[in-house]
């Protein structure tokens, strides 16, 4: 395998920025280890290039992850519909609070990250819907006056949602926050 | 020769601040450092180095810039002063478990 090949292998999946600066660094750590005499083969200098893609997935986004959040549709699409449907399903005695707090919350969210870069606003537009969407879910499941099965099915299937985006999102916030410098650094 | 592949990343960052604590350095001297510091016994796959050199700048424990060595570019590391504390807080949770680990071991009579 030729370090190009290795290179396509371990880094293509990532957007251009962050596939150069991983190109630059590897290339001249290559030169170095053939200037000290070693093997013209970088699967023994980097190993797998395929376990490197995967340790790399954990720092950066991928390309396909970066086009879908910068495109924006995607995310705040599932935002809009969580907000909206929101107040419709929550028919009870508390609505109104229920409604002014998510509306609030909303708003304030929307607020924050209107100035943010394309890629973390949706990310943050996106989780912020999520989680909120399953907290309030949390207490309408166990609302014992609510006889809808279908509704109790879908509020459990939103908090779960709610809760591995609670867990993720700081992994991604991560990532995206890193794949941006990196973005940034060659738009200078 | 055995060598051990350095499989936790925690280890990893570990050994990479502790490098970068004497002098800055390039991602390949690094990886040579702690090879030669550790007389050949442990050695990380160097794919998998830059990660780790990319997560611990992105939290500021060490910074980089570009110079020209010998008319080609290299991107050099230093420890920052977070990197510092961050070094030394590993350092002892390193030898407070390599100490409870030898009392429960026990040693040779």
């Amino acid at each position: 395998m030729t370090l190009a090949q290795w290179l396509d292998e371990a880094t293509s999946a990532f957007p251009v920025a962050v596939q150069t600066r991983l190109a630059q660094e590897y290339r001249a750590h290559f030169e170095d280890h053939l200037d000290a005499g070693g093997v013209n083969d970088p699967v023994v200098v980097f190993g797998d290039p395929g376990k490197a893609k995967r340790a790399w997935g954990r720092v950066y986004l991928g390309r396909k992850e970066y086009l879908v959040f910068q495109s924006y549709g995607f995310p705040a699409g599932i935002y809009m519909w969580m907000t909206l449907t929101m107040p419709s399903r929550l028919a009870s005695p508390v609505n109104s609070v229920v409604e002014g707090l998510v509306l609030m919350t909303v708003i304030t969210l929307w607020w924050l990250t209107r100035q943010m870069p394309a890629v973390r606003r949706a990310i943050l537009r996106l989780a912020g819907g999520l989680i909120l969407g399953g907290l309030i879910q949390v207490a309408y499941l166990f609302w014992p006056q609510h006889p809808d099965a279908i509704f109790r099915t879908t509020a459990g299937i939103e908090v779960l949602v709610g809760l591995v985006m609670l867990w993720v999102f700081p992994l991604l916030d991560a990532r995206a926050r890193r794949t941006l410098a990196l973005e940034g650094a060659v738009a200078r | 020769m055995y060598t051990l592949i350095m499989k936790s990343q925690e280890q990893l960052r570990m050994l990479i601040l502790a490098v970068l604590e004497r002098q800055p350095e390039h991602g390949y001297a690094i990886a040579q450092a702690i090879k030669a510091r550790s007389e050949g016994l442990l050695t990380a796959k160097e794919g998998t180095l830059y990660p780790v050199l990319h997560s611990l700048e992105a939290e500021a424990h060490i910074q980089s810039h570009e110079h020209e060595v010998g008319g080609r570019v290299r991107r050099e590391y230093r420890l920052t002063e977070k990197g510092q504390k961050e070094v030394s807080r590993l350092r002892g949770d390193w030898k407070l478990q390599i100490s409870a680990v030898s009392a429960v071991l026990g040693g040779e009579r």
